[in-house]
């Protein structure tokens, strides 16, 4: 109970306002200190500037560098022709600009070179060399006991996009319909594969003998250009170029194989009396090749029913056949079937199959 | 206590009426208010349309009672645009609950105002039973059902709960005088003012004419004229002059008074009438559905017309009856007044009345002070139903039970509209599902997001309640009579939260700020609908992240943020303590009057100057004509409600006609109704459901996952017995362009019913089963690092290298572009922005624009791109457009000061990591020249490892010297998956038809922010890479350019 009540006037006159003396208070980097306080605070004092203390009439002169500052721009520069700035902020003892003609050595790719501080600053340009890559710099002043440096900083040198350049692989074989080909350029310029930064885009253009184009992006991948052709709809011969801002590549020819049928088509019919309809399934669509064409490629199917109406429609190759349904009952009928095989005349009889 | 009322002739009928009845019902009244509309308003108000913008208004004013200017919306607003006092209500309350307790609160505390206050104001017309009634019938209004909890109109009801609470005492100043009835009327008028002005100004037509009129007739019962003694004197003075005489004190009265509450009305919101001057309204009248043809548009009629008047249209006749043969006929002159205005675009009643306000006032307004005007009449009806002789000639005709029968039928009608009219937002949905604001709140509150402005897309009303929970702002509002960006007050759309249900004029607004975000400091967008994505995505826009509940950020990179000091309007001194101080006093002195009438027992009870109608005593004259009367009623209603009903079962039970079943099925595709649309295929040939939903989700893309479908034309082409074949035209909105589908459909006859066809739709499948690809990925964590600080020079990339080779200004249609390419020379991706400026002969701008969605937003290192910057017109205040509706085909030139003889371009780029899909090739591409247009056509083929959900081929043509001419975007409408191919197809304008009117030259070129440091040579040769034309459709060459956003949402 007493121990209570002397907590709780503990606490009242802890926490109760009494009238103190006025005193002076100083701030510094560290926060507010009383003029009377512990003299290894105070010591901090010398971080008082002029500036916070108007009224001292003190005026600190710099002394030795203490604190470096660093700034590099631009981090990434071109080979060969790109030039960054190197420049160092330096600072004493108490935050203010050291000396003027103060010597700072500043070291990028390109050397070290000492440069003398003006306004607490040192600076330089840094020219970008020939060789593509990954950089430091850094910046560092005094000696001895009294040698003080920055953290080093990376920069990139990259390669001139204008710089690349490559041919293509040529392709010694006629290539598979709806087939994915990977059609790759190899480096033809001096640099190292492993300089060129991924991701850099070129386009392959393809020129087909029947006037149309096909433009395929390649995305450069492990120092070299990839260019993923999807062999749909395409036959024939072509001429295949990879085009870089700068450069293009030598063309090179290019075969796509036709698919060739395997075996003769077949169609088995019914009679879907309810619609007015007939359903077809088309089938099977094999290849020279010796399989099935792929599923999904593509079958346009025209129709001329016994009353001399067309009627057409577009389907898709699914486990080597196909399915239609015609809004006709008017057999016989003569079915012209399209597809990755070429063109197909089939004959629909009234009595089931057909060929 | 009883009453006793004298009729016309001045002698004392037999008193009729228990005053404690009449109180009885009232508490009857407020019970049913506090039970039904308290217990549903939690649930309620945040499907409401307004509530939130009332709690953001209550919350402006909780952070800042005295600033009136809110820089949350529209680059800042005054908050006097609107009269505070229930926002003032909620803001005060907001300080010891939550805002949306604080609106719930305020909302159910007017509704028990607004019971007592109809209650008081039967008092003036009928007995207090049936005054009783009348506030029951308020508490089973669902005309207050909609208003509350439909479009939780909070002001509406705070204004008429103190207005119908201040007749009384309009009433009694005009009928007998006394100061004090007259300050309180005065106070009660200033009041509702502060509330909200318009019910004080259309209430003084409505409402205290016919109480004028009323007190009027009272005064001859008030002050009988007896006959002078002397004769000469009588034939000289009795026939006229009393009668005048008598009526001049009420009459000067009433003028008194009417110009008492035009100042009051002045004074109390006088900050609002200055702005309502200095900053009139001159933006696009706003369509609304109140002034649509009901009978054209069926579900404006039944939401702003048939809904709010529910079962007390069949008493219309009743009231029309009673206005005719009573004193209650200048309320029944009110009454139909308000009915026939709420008809809206009808009849040409209405705008002949209303002349050009027609267009700018909300006539379902109308509609509900008409269905308040109508309570006395309904309290009178049930009173003589419950207690009258109706009911005695009822009970004596059919037996008390028939009686009951009718008088709880009705009773269970009047409720049952009123649920139906409460819940309605939870049948059919008006709003989105609840998005919790907490994420948006701190992801705008954190890395100092909130030094930009956003804009939230597919939020619906909510978006005044994400707005109140920050400080952050929006280019967008929610109020748009504050409206003050050209861009949002050029065409009709409300705000730019909903441009996707305004169609294109909406999306025009819209596209506006996406395209010139830096020019509003708009970096943020917060998607809850996935169709603005492609528009996003094409319009340099980068996603972001998805927040925790399920709201997709989209940021703009290189967007300056606000400036530390901003402009705002300052209101002045007088005027913000004038509106932070008068109208809450006004309603505080509201408020003490009426807590002291009620202390003094004088608001429930009537005064002994009222004249209500006078209840016959005895029954009626003609029973037995009055009974048949009744019976034929009966059998009129039973007949009409029998053959309603069999209408509404054949309705229901007939099939469809077969264009209508094609026109149900894409419906029910659109709306993502996929067992209904299934339901409509032939049972006998459609496939199984997953199969067919499996082909509806592969298609996917542009149209089917991103597209809204606005119109459906279906066309005969053959009909035969059980079959049908049909021509159908789609119409779709995407956030892109307008895409036109027209398919061949069958149906399909099976016993009676009509049926679709199967659409065979079988997917292209991959060549490979799994395919393995190399891909580049980058990572910038740039400011993601753990620190503190913020704009760190260290944290901050380098503006990759970019150059543009060249570009040009041209005319095609009477319109400007600015057509040109870029390229990436640097070895990181960068994410573009493009300005062009319009200049003038002596090189000022005369316009600005970003470029659209026709270019290249992205580029990898090494790609070259064309684009295109569309100059559109961005009209001043002062020019709004002409008429309500929008042709997307018309183009509105820019308002220019002077011919503009050349353009500048300002292109700039950050590094950008996202959105460079490179997977989709070309095959087979082909120019062709045909129809006057050179059209492109190829197969989209899907070479990479990502569904590309939509894709965008980017054309650029060139002439002979490699300069540009024209750039063309075209978009593929369906998803392609990897391995998978769509034919693709656009059309480009012929080179004769385009102009070239300058070159931008090296000194109208800033890259980077900076001059360009690029020689001629530096530049890399502009026709590498393209494809000849040779001269097709008078191009050299095209270069073409394709991208992809590859996010995709699932159908």
């Amino acid at each position: 109970m007493i121990r209570s009540a002397l907590s709780l006037l503990a606490i009242i006159s802890v926490t109760c306002p009494t009238s103190a003396p006025a005193q002076d208070i100083v701030t510094d980097a560290f926060g507010l200190y009383l003029d009377d306080s512990d003299p290894e605070r105070q010591t901090w004092a010398g971080l008082v500037t002029p500036l916070e203390r108007p009224d001292d009439g003190e005026t600190i002169l710099p002394t030795a560098a203490e604190t470096l500052l660093l700034h590099f721009g631009d981090k990434s520069i071109v080979a060969g022709t790109g030039a960054a700035q190197i420049s160092a902020l330096v600072l004493d003892q108490a935050g203010n600009l050291v000396s003027d003609d103060t010597e700072v050595a500043l070291t990028a790719e390109d050397g070290t070179s000492l440069v003398s501080t003006t306004g607490g600053i040192a600076a330089r340009a840094v020219a970008a060399g020939a060789v593509p890559g990954r950089f430091y710099a850094w910046a560092a002043t005094g000696n001895a006991d009294a040698l003080r440096q920055t953290e080093r900083v990376t920069y990139r040198v990259a390669p001139a996009l204008s710089s690349l350049s490559t041919d293509l692989s040529p392709s010694p074989t006629p290539l598979s319909p709806e087939t994915v080909v990977h059609l790759r350029g190899r480096v033809t310029a001096a640099l190292d594969d492993q300089t060129i930064p991924d991701g850099i885009t070129s386009t392959l253009l393809l020129s087909h003998t029947d006037g149309s184009f096909s433009q395929v992006p390649a995305l450069w991948i492990g120092g070299q250009p990839n260019a993923p052709l999807l062999t749909r709809d395409l036959s024939g011969t072509a001429t295949a170029q990879m085009h870089f801002p700068f450069h293009s590549s030598r063309a090179i020819g290019l075969t796509i194989a036709d698919s060739l049928p395997g075996s003769a088509l077949s169609a088995r019919i019914t009679i879907l009396t309810d619609i007015e309809a007939t359903r077809i399934v088309l089938g099977p669509f094999t290849t020279a090749s010796g399989h099935n064409l792929h599923d999904g490629s593509s079958v346009v199917v025209r129709l001329i029913d016994a009353n001399n109406q067309t009627h057409e429609a577009q389907s898709w190759v699914l486990d080597g056949m196909t399915e239609i349904t015609l809004p006709t009952t008017a057999l016989p009928a003569t079915l012209s079937v399209t597809s990755p095989r070429g063109v197909e005349i089939v004959t629909l009889a009234p009595t089931g199959d057909s060929n | 206590m009883t009453l006793s009322a004298n009729d016309q002739t001045g002698t004392v009928q037999p008193v009729t009426q228990d005053l404690r009845a009449g109180l009885g019902l009232l508490v009857v009244a407020l019970a049913a208010t506090v039970l039904f509309h308290g217990g549903l308003l939690p649930f309620t108000h945040g499907n409401t349309y307004d509530a939130f913008i009332h709690m953001f208004f209550g919350d402006s004013y909780a952070r800042s009672w005295f600033d009136h200017w809110d820089d949350r919306w529209y680059t800042g607003f005054l908050t006097t645009s609107y009269p505070p006092g229930t926002h003032m209500a909620i803001g005060a309350l907001s300080q010891i609950m939550p805002l949306r307790a604080a609106f719930v609160v305020v909302q159910l505390l007017a509704l028990i105002l607004l019971t007592v206050g109809v209650y008081r104001f039967s008092l003036l017309w009928v007995p207090p039973v049936a005054a009783g009634y009348a506030a029951i019938f308020l508490s089973l209004s669902s005309a207050i059902s909609e208003t509350v909890h439909l479009f939780g109109q909070l002001p509406t009801i705070f204004s008429l709960a103190i207005f119908l609470n201040g007749m009384p005492y309009v009433y009694r100043w005009i009928a007998e005088g006394g100061l004090g009835n007259f300050a309180a009327a005065v106070i009660f008028g200033a009041a509702t003012t502060a509330a909200h002005h318009v019910t004080t100004i259309f209430g003084a037509v409505l409402f205290i004419i016919p109480i004028g009129l009323h007190a009027l007739t009272a005064t001859a019962d008030l002050h009988p004229i007896s006959k002078p003694a002397d004769q000469v004197r009588a034939a000289l003075t009795y026939r006229f002059w009393p009668y005048v005489t008598r009526f001049l004190p009420p009459l000067g009265r009433g003028l008194i008074l009417a110009v008492s509450l035009i100042c009051a009305i002045v004074l109390t919101i006088l900050p609002y009438w200055i702005w309502s001057i200095s900053d009139p309204i001159t933006q696009v009248p706003i369509p609304h559905g109140s002034r649509e043809n009901y009978l054209e548009r069926r579900d404006l009629g039944f939401i702003f017309f048939l809904l709010p008047w529910g079962m007390a249209l069949l008493f219309l006749p009743y009231a029309a009856l009673k206005s005719v043969r009573t004193r209650l006929w200048p309320l029944g002159g009110a009454l139909f007044l308000c009915f026939i205005l709420g008809t809206g675009g009808t009849t040409p009643i209405s705008r002949a009345i209303l002349g050009g306000a027609f267009d700018i006032l909300t006539l379902d307004r109308f509609t509900f002070w008409g269905t308040i005007l109508i309570l006395p009449f309904l309290g009178l009806v049930f009173d003589g139903l419950i207690n009258g002789r109706s009911g005695r000639l009822i009970v004596g005709a059919f037996g008390r039970a028939a009686r009951g029968i009718i008088v709880g039928g009705l009773f269970l009608g009047f409720v049952a509209v009123a649920v139906l009219a409460a819940i309605l937002p939870t049948i059919r949905q008006t709003q989105p599902e609840f998005i919790d604001p907490t994420p948006i709140v701190e992801f705008m509150n954190s890395d100092d997001h909130d030094r930009w402005r956003y804009l939230t897309l597919g939020f619906g009303d909510q978006f005044a309640y994400l707005s109140a929970q920050m400080e952050a702002q929006s280019v967008d509002g929610n109020y748009h009579s504050v409206r003050r960006l050209p861009d949002l007050t050029r065409f009709s759309v409300e705000r730019l939260e909903n441009a996707k249900y305004l169609g294109v004029p909406g999306l025009g607004s819209l596209r506006q700020f996406l395209l010139n975000a830096d020019d509003y400091h708009l970096k943020y967008v917060f998607s809850n609908d996935e169709f603005y994505d492609p528009l996003l995505h094409f319009a340099g826009w980068r996603r972001l992240l998805r927040l925790q509940n399920g709201v997709v950020v989209w940021e703009r990179p290189d967007v300056s943020p606000l400036p530390a000091v901003r402009a705002r309007r300052d209101l002045g001194r007088v005027q913000s303590l004038m509106w932070g101080i008068v109208p809450p006093a006004m309603l505080l002195l509201a408020g003490l009057v009426f807590a002291g009438s009620v202390i003094r027992r004088g608001a429930v009870r009537p005064a002994r100057c009222y004249r209500p109608i006078i209840l016959p005593a005895a029954g009626f004259t003609n029973p037995l004509r009055v009974r048949r009367l009744v019976i034929g009623i009966f059998m009129v209603v039973l007949a009409a409600g029998a053959w309603g009903a069999y209408r509404l079962w054949q309705h229901l039970n007939t099939p469809l006609a077969p264009q209508d079943v094609v026109t149900a099925y894409f419906d029910d595709l659109d709306f993502r109704r996929f067992s209904a649309a299934f339901d409509r295929l032939d049972p006998e040939t459609r496939p199984d459901l997953e199969d067919q939903l499996f082909a509806w989700r592969w298609r996917g893309g542009l149209v089917a996952s991103y597209g809204k479908l606005t119109n459906i034309d279906v066309e005969l082409i053959e009909q035969s017995a059980g079959l049908a074949d049909w021509r159908v035209t789609l119409d779709w909105l995407t956030a892109l362009d307008l895409r036109e589908e027209v398919l061949t459909i069958r149906t399909v006859e099976r016993d009676g019913t009509w049926y679709l066809a199967p659409i065979g739709l079988r997917p292209e499948q991959s060549p490979h089963r799994l395919d393995r690809q190399p891909q580049i990925g980058w990572s910038a964590p740039g400011r993601r690092q753990p620190r503190a600080e913020s704009d760190l020079h260290r944290d901050l990339l380098d503006r990759p290298e970019i150059a543009v080779p060249a570009s040009r200004l041209v005319r095609y249609q009477d319109r400007l572009f600015l057509v040109g390419s870029v390229v990436n020379l640097d070895m990181d991706p960068a994410a573009l922005t493009l300005i062009g400026d319009l200049r003038a002969e002596d090189g000022r701008t005369l316009l600005s624009q970003g470029a659209g969605t026709t270019g290249g937003q992205r580029l990898l290192p090494g790609e070259t791109a064309g684009f295109r910057i569309d100059f559109e017109a961005v009209l001043s205040l002062e020019d709004p457009v002409p008429g309500q509706g929008y042709d997307p085909t018309q183009f509105l030139p820019p308002v220019l000061d002077a011919e503009p003889v050349g353009a500048s371009l300002n292109a700039r780029a950050l590094t950008g990591t996202d959105g460079h899909y490179s997977g989709i090739s070309l095959n087979g591409i082909r120019v062709e020249e045909t129809e006057g247009v050179l059209r492109l056509t190829a197969l989209a083929v899907n070479t990479g490892t990502e569904t590309a959900s939509v894709t965008r081929l980017t054309a650029l043509l060139l002439d002979a010297q490699g300069l540009p001419i024209w750039a063309e975007a075209g978009f593929v409408g369906a998803n392609i998956y990897p391995g998978q191919s769509v034919p693709v197809s656009f059309d480009i304008p012929l080179e004769s038809a385009v102009e070239t009117l300058a070159d931008i030259t090296a000194d109208g070129l800033t890259l980077n922010n900076a001059t360009p440091d690029v020689r001629a040579d530096d530049l890399p040769d502009p026709t590498i890479g393209t494809i000849p034309l040779d001269g097709a459709g008078g191009y050299a060459a095209l270069r073409l350019t394709v991208s992809s956003m590859i996010h995709d949402p699932e159908f």
